[in-house]
This record gives C-alpha cells, structure tokens and sequence, in this order.
C-alpha cells in the first residue's frame, strides 16, 4: 500500500530506479516527476501498467533520532556509505515486493532501527543499484528530518 | 475548477495552466515565466503565490496539518499525533497556520474602507 508524505506516521518512497517506474526520458522533466510524487504521494501515475515496485515505508525521524545520528557519524566517523545506510536504517519500517525479505527491528543506544540485515539485502540483489537506493533514499530521510516543512508558496 | 486539479488538467490549455501557477507542471519556461500569476486571496498582502492555492491546499502534508491544527484547538494534539512528544515540524506548521488564521480575521473584521473584507 501507497502511503501519503506526512510529518506524523510513516510514508511511502520508490526508488527512481524502479524498473517498475516509467519516467520522462527529458532529464528535467524526470526530476520533476520524480519531485512531484514524492511531494504529493502520487506515485501511481508513474507505475508502468502491471508492475510492481518495491516500496519502503519510512517514518519521520524524531528530533532526538536525528541528533543520535548526527553525533554517531562524527563519534564513529562514518563513511558517507555508512551514515546513509545508518540513517536508512533509522527510518526503514517496512519493505514490500523485495522478494522474502522482511524489516526487523532492533534497539541500540536506545534508539529502534532497522537491523543491517536490510541494507546487506539491498547491496546485495541491488548489485551497484543497491547502493543508488540507499544512498537516494537517505537522502530524501535526511532533507525531511533536516527540513521537514519545505515551504511553498 | 480552483479546488479540483482533475478538472483543470483536462479542461484547461498547458499554457493556461502555467500561467495559473500548477504545481504539477515543472518550472514555467522562460516566454511564460513573466506571466504567471497564481490566484491569491482578497486581502492578502504578503509575497507573490509562486503555486496555484490548489495544488499547495491539497498536498498531503497540508492536510495533515490543517487537521492537526482543528486537534490543536481542542486541546488534543498529542492524542491526534499518537505520541506525547508531538513532532517539532508539526508544531512548526501549527503555529504557522495559526498565524495565516489570524491574519485573515484580522482582514475579514476590518472595514473595506480601510482594505478589510467586512462592510463599511
């Protein structure tokens, strides 16, 4: 299930990879399809007809989760690889259509995180791809916690 | 045609729609840029709309917060939000909008005479 953008409850993200996704071919206009429904929720218009993505379900990091994660990256001195894959984790609910794989979830440093296993999974069948989805899909985690309220007039 | 997108994506031209400011068009290019003049309320004083009302007024995370503000009034945020630690964003939006809510009262009591929306 498609989930809306929302500062409360999670929501839904696809990959702009997908080969699920049919995109403008104008690099512009690909952007901003792609801005479009991660704006308004409306990723059906961009579901090529009988496909299935692979959605993650994400949630809005707390304040408190975000600063953990900031202070863990300069602690440890993580990798941009690893601070992504770490922030993905943070947020990662729920994984639909990626074959039998499943998001646990674990405590550490009294924060609830999705285990590693997800991300080995995503590096793993994704090849290269793999890495693209977490690095893009942090990104999008880190903007909203950054900045959830993205004004527009 | 302000409040249903559907509508205005079939009925109105590219151009029409670019000039209005739809949200679900990329950025005007540069021949329309100058004309696009997205609707704006009576009495509203503030920067120029760069985005048709309808498009911004029908996002998901507006909606949310419009509601969160309804809960917010009555004294039942926490409980609209399922936590006691209401997300800081949401606050932020809440007071936001509160304030917009304020303004535009503000503007319905004041007279015409003196750029309200009320008689007189």
């Amino acid at each position: 299930m498609l989930k809306p953008p929302s500062l409360i409850t999670t929501y839904t993200l696809i990959f702009s990879g997908d080969p699920a996704l049919v995109l403008p071919a104008d690099p512009k206009e690909r952007t901003h399809a792609l801005e479009l429904a991660r704006e308004t929720g409306r990723w059906e218009t961009l579901i090529g007809p009988d496909q299935t993505p692979t959605t993650f379900e994400l949630r809005p990091l707390p304040g408190t989760a975000f600063d953990w994660w900031m202070g863990t990256v300069r602690r440890e001195r993580l990798s941009d690889a690893e601070a992504n894959a770490l922030l993905l984790r943070l947020a990662l609910r729920k994984v639909e259509h990626f074959g039998a794989h499943r998001v646990e979830l674990h405590r550490l440093e009294g924060q609830e995180l999705a285990t590693p296993a997800i991300i080995d999974a995503l590096y793993a069948e994704g090849g290269e791809a793999g890495r693209q989805i977490v690095a893009e899909l942090g990104g999008e985690v880190f903007a909203r916690a950054e900045r959830a309220l993205r004004p527009k007039s | 045609m302000l409040s249903d997108c559907e509508r205005c994506m079939n009925e109105l031209t590219t151009e029409r729609r670019y000039v209005l400011g739809c949200g679900y068009l990329p950025p005007a290019p540069p021949q329309l840029a100058p004309f696009v003049r997205p609707w704006q309320g009576l009495g509203y004083n503030g920067p120029r709309p760069t985005t048709c009302p309808g498009y911004t007024t029908q996002l998901p995370v507006v909606i949310e917060l419009v509601r969160a503000h309804r809960h917010w009034a009555k004294g039942q945020l926490e409980a609209f939000c399922g936590t006691r630690a209401v997300p800081e964003a949401v606050l932020l939006g809440v007071e936001q909008f509160e304030s917009a809510v304020g303004d535009f009262e503000a503007w319905r009591l004041t007279p015409s005479s003196r750029g309200g929306g009320a008689e007189g």
